[in-house]
């Protein structure tokens, strides 16, 4: 697909900007944001409740559209493509990590983790089975893989969720509030494994509300108003192997 | 796609209760389907079977006065007819010996029972009929309590002779025993003769080499030529029409069966509607509940036709298990049918078969169904966002005109409003099951409505119509003033008229010569202001006596031949005598068929038969079924006992008017069962499909019902809820179904049966069907949401306020 000129970004935002009709009048929710993430990067979004952080990430994974702007997610036109085309480039290039889960209920653990491989047609079927448990054993869930998401954790169910975002080993892995629903313990094993995730290569977005995860994360964006209001990098010393340089950028 | 595969067992098996539903609901629509055709084709099959067994005759007839073997010999000779065959029929008494109570029976005979020629009958066990030992047909004993072995008394002509049961005979092919309301005895002909004097033939029929309609007609017009030399006048006897000539491939009652069978079609086809309506809004609800998982599948990867062959599936599988519980359940629903008929009509069981076409459209029907159903709401899940699916997890809650105006309405309890506004929360699962109540409540009502217009028509309107009690017909012409006499002198006869009674032929005027499909008919000549006839003109006037060869036509013939007031009419007898009749009036009479009534006096004058008739017709001083009887088997022995022949049957098969009442209801109590079968599967359709409903409705209120119990609510009060839900839905329902029945079963019963039946019936409502279904909806109605509403008291507050 043709990207735009910058072609090393992972996610290329220009002038975003989202309108939802409330009740006939039109409610600005985004109002003209620019975001540049380069791959490896983990981006915390931060900011106060309705101001538009889990709409900006609706626009990165193409679950929503802007009103205005271009998204350029991994080279792709993600505003320019139709549900279906979405539906597989998602498949591919991003995996989604939600709020609550989200795990199909009557399907097992492992067959939560093989269905994203089996909607991209990727690998083939004892392929997948053998990944799907590599995937589960990584998240420490080889022995629950049978199964159904009922019956375990909430987060258990978490860390499913992740080896299943991670089927189709997309470059770029998005996560909502993925601790808002968990105690402290596990949303401290929930954020070593994003952690881990990164290290390995993969760049993340993760909305949180938790100020102290925020924290430990190399850059963070707020959202304020519909538009980005601060976005800062920590200091490098903590991510030793990301040579990104430490910036501070505040917007007013 | 194991995934997927195993996604759709899961749905399957999670939720067994929605599952059975569902497939209940198309298998009762395909099973409705398969009973009517798998029925009709197994009836159809085994009756036609067997009347071809049974040797058909083309033309068989009643003749007047009776036959001699001479005149049979003649017949034979008649170009188109192959063989002839005699036979013999009279109304006798009989008891088993020992026995006080006297009871009627019919006793037949034919020339030689081992050369039987048509109509065969076979001798099921014992011996023949010979000297002074008869037979009796099979299942006189289970329903007249005679059979093989049994030493009877038999009493006719003023002659009693002990005579012992020897044989069991059983006609072959269909014969309806159990509409003749007594047993039939088989004699030879000498013990005939001894017991009723008679040795001639009152019955012929005749059959070609191979039969063809042009050439049956001709023979019938050749013989009635014959008859008409020798002074014999004739009707048809074959069932149901009394027709002269029927196809020997067409058996008895095919009309009426394919009538049958149409209407019972036409109600299976109104349950599979109704199944596709409450499988679309099974599969809706099903589709509407996974949102979020439909959203999660195309976040992580699925296209919308992955998804639609996901949900595809579901729907596939569905029908499958629909089909695989179909087609025993209609199989045995046919067979349920086909055993019914063998029973009613005496005929051989050919065991138990799975009719190929029946299971063919059952299994299309069960697969279909469901596929054309879920259509729209497949479309619409693979329409469904990812956004869509991102929940909201507070409670929601419609905000439209109805729960506008409940809100409004602050003295109302809240337990009602809470009822309005559950049972209407989703307006189009509420229309489609709405329509499925009412449609439902219509053919139920309408079942009800056709039985009540038939025990109407054929009793309380019949005997409107018909004033007397009992009726004979005499084998010649008699004096009336000596028909009367001899009536009267019975003291239980309270009145006696005299009627003549012809067959004839009527066509218009500007028709020159006769033609084979001239209107065959009776001409009833009776007094214009006798007592034992009230007529029910619908157009025009009754005659009076002062009328010259005015002519009163009942509905049946204006229907059939298109003639109205004023028409000129040129009527033949059996003399072959023609005149001129004017048509005055057109009156209503679910019994007489075509016919046409005409002043006593002036049709005696124009036959030449001045001061003489063929029928009489009584009053008696009680209307006891048991004291009609009574007088009217004193009377026939009076009457024969003076050397005047009583005919087997009268001018409207029986003698009594509680007989012909109770044989013109049994004909439709048959229809009527069949009717109520299907009625019955549509009501427990409608119940199945509320219950589903509901269980939807409960399942998508957990939350709700959830923060209801977490502020004190009991569970009875929410399984009240739930009920008066049902309830609610069912009455709304009633109140629609009620008025939109009237005109169909109007229709069905004075438009469809009566054409079908050729018998006109006259409409009367159901108060009582009305009344039975508001009680059967409610029941269904509380019983349907029994199963939801113990759901819904099940329901905790922990498990239902979190995620």
């Amino acid at each position: 697909m043709q990207g735009s000129e910058n072609i090393e970004e992972i996610i290329h935002l220009m002038d975003i900007q989202k309108s939802y009709d409330v009740g006939g009048n039109l409610v600005p929710v985004l109002k003209g944001l620019d975001l540049a993430v380069m791959p490896g990067e983990f981006v915390a979004i931060t900011g106060p409740s309705g101001n538009g952080k889990s709409t900006l990430l609706n626009m990165i994974t193409g679950i929503d559209r802007p009103t205005q702007g271009e998204v350029i997610v991994n080279g792709s036109p993600v505003h320019t493509m139709s549900e279906n085309q979405l539906a597989t480039w998602r498949g591919e290039n991003v995996g989604i990590i939600f709020q609550f889960f989200q795990l199909l209920p009557s399907l097992s653990l492992q067959q939560n983790v093989i269905m994203p491989m089996e909607f991209a047609g990727k690998y083939g079927r004892k392929e997948r089975r053998e990944r799907a448990m590599q995937l589960l054993e990584m998240v420490e869930l080889s022995d629950q893989a049978h199964k159904l998401p009922g019956m375990v954790s909430g987060g258990q169910q978490q860390r499913a969720a992740i080896a299943r975002a991670l089927a189709n080993d997309p470059p770029l892995l998005i996560a909502d509030e993925p601790t808002g629903n968990l105690d402290s313990q596990t949303a401290e094993t929930i954020f070593e494994l994003f952690e881990k995730l990164v290290e390995q290569g993969k760049s993340m977005l993760m909305v949180t509300h938790d100020a102290n995860l925020a924290q430990r994360i190399p850059r963070i964006i707020e959202i304020k108003n519909g538009v980005i209001s601060c976005d800062s990098f920590r200091a490098p010393e903590i991510f030793t192997s990301n040579p990104v340089e430490a910036l501070s950028v505040e917007r007013g | 796609m194991s995934s997927l595969f195993a996604k759709v067992w899961h749905d399957l098996w999670s939720n067994k209760a929605r599952t059975i539903q569902v497939v209940m609901v198309i298998a009762l629509g395909a099973m409705g389907i398969g009973l009517v055709i798998g029925g009709r084709n197994l009836i159809a099959g085994t009756i036609a079977d067997q009347w071809r067994q049974a040797e058909p005759p083309n033309i068989k007839l009643s003749v007047t006065p009776p036959l001699t073997d001479q005149q049979l010999k003649q017949i034979e000779r008649i170009e188109g007819v192959y063989q002839v065959e005699g036979l013999q029929s009279s109304s006798i008494e009989w008891r088993l010996a020992g026995d006080t109570e006297w009871q009627t029976a019919r006793v037949e005979s034919r020339q030689d029972w081992q050369d039987q020629k048509m109509e065969l009958v076979n001798l099921v066990s014992g011996e023949w009929p010979g000297r002074n030992k008869i037979g009796v047909v099979k299942t006189a004993d289970t329903l007249y309590g005679v059979g093989e072995g049994a030493n009877i008394e038999v009493r006719a002509a003023d002659r009693t002779r002990e005579l012992q049961i020897t044989g069991t005979l059983k006609p072959v092919g269909p014969f309806p025993v159990v509409f003749l309301g007594e047993p039939i005895f088989y004699a030879d002909q000498r013990t005939f003769a001894n017991l009723t004097g008679r040795d001639t033939y009152n019955l012929v029929q005749t059959r070609d080499i191979v039969f063809e309609q042009a050439r049956a007609e001709a023979t019938d017009l050749a013989i009635q030529d014959y008859f008409e030399r020798i002074g014999v006048d004739s009707v048809g006897v074959l069932f149901p029409f009394q027709s002269r000539i029927v196809p020997p491939d067409i058996p008895p009652a095919a009309e009426i069966l394919n009538a049958l069978f149409l209407i019972l079609g036409l109600i299976g086809v109104i349950i599979i509607a109704m199944g596709v309506f409450l499988v679309y809004n099974s599969v809706n609800a099903i589709i509407t509940q996974q949102v979020s998982q439909i959203g999660v599948m195309k976040a992580i990867g699925a296209s919308p036709r992955q998804v639609f062959f996901g949900y595809f599936l579901l729907v596939l599988a569905f029908g499958v298990f629909a089909a695989l519980l179909s087609i025993p359940l209609g199989g045995l629903g046919a067979r349920g049918l086909q055993s019914l008929f063998i029973n009613l009509l005496n005929m051989e069981d050919p065991g138990f078969s799975l009719d190929f076409q029946a299971v063919l459209v059952q299994v299309m029907v069960a697969m279909a169904a469901p596929i054309l159903a879920a259509l729209f709401p497949l479309r619409t899940a693979t329409r469904i966002t990812v956004r869509e699916a991102i929940n909201t997890y507070g409670l929601t809650g419609s905000t439209g005109l109805i729960e506008q105006i409940i809100t409004r309405l602050r003295t109302i309890p809240y337990s009602i409003i809470l009822i309005f506004s559950n049972a209407f929360r989703n307006r189009k699962r509420v229309f489609f099951i709405e329509l499925t109540l009412v449609l439902a409540g219509v053919v139920f009502l309408m079942v009800l409505g056709v039985n009540d217009s038939t025990r109407y028509t054929f009793g309380g309107k019949l005997t409107s119509i018909h004033n007397y009690q009992v009726t004979l017909q005499f084998d010649r012409l008699e004096r009336t003033k000596r028909l009367e006499s001899i009536a009267q002198s019975n003291s239980q006869v309270t009145d006696a008229e005299t009627w003549l009674v012809l067959p004839a032929t009527a066509r218009p005027v500007s028709q020159e010569e006769e033609l084979v499909t001239d209107a065959r008919i009776r001409v009833f000549g009776l007094p214009a202001d006798g007592d034992m006839y009230s007529p029910d003109v619908q157009e025009g006037r009754w005659f009076n006596e002062q009328d010259r060869r005015a002519a009163v036509i009942t509905q049946s013939l204006a229907g059939e031949k298109g003639w109205g007031i004023g028409e000129s009419l040129t009527i033949t007898d059996a003399n072959g005598r023609e005149e001129d009749w004017l048509v005055v009036g057109i009156n209503y009479d679910p019994l007489a068929g075509s016919a046409i009534f005409t002043p006593l006096s002036t049709l005696q004058r124009e036959v030449g038969e001045i001061g003489k008739a063929n029928t009489l017709w009584v009053k008696t001083i009680t209307q006891e079924a048991s004291t009609m009887e009574a007088v009217a088997l004193d009377l026939s022995e009076a009457y024969e006992s003076r050397n005047t022949e009583v005919a087997p049957s009268s001018a409207f098969g029986e003698n009594t008017i509680a007989q012909i009442v109770k044989q013109s209801q049994d004909s439709f109590s048959i229809i009527f069962q069949l009717l109520a079968v299907m009625g019955v599967i549509i009501a427990v359709v409608g119940g199945v499909g509320l219950s589903g409903v509901l269980t939807l409705n409960v399942l998508e209120r957990r939350r709700e019902i959830g923060v209801m119990r977490s502020i004190g609510a009991s569970s009875w009060r929410v399984i009240r809820l739930s009920i008066g839900e049902g309830v609610l839905l069912g009455w709304i329902s009633w109140l629609i179904a009620l008025p939109l029945s009237i005109p169909a079963a109007y229709l069905l019963a004075t438009r469809g049966l009566s054409f079908a039946l050729n018998q006109q019936l006259s409409y009367q409502f159901s108060a009582g069907g009305a009344l039975l279904w508001l009680m059967l909806i409610t029941i269904i109605a509380i019983i349907a949401s029994s199963i939801p509403a113990r759901n819904a008291a099940k329901v905790s507050v922990r498990e239902s306020l979190t995620y």
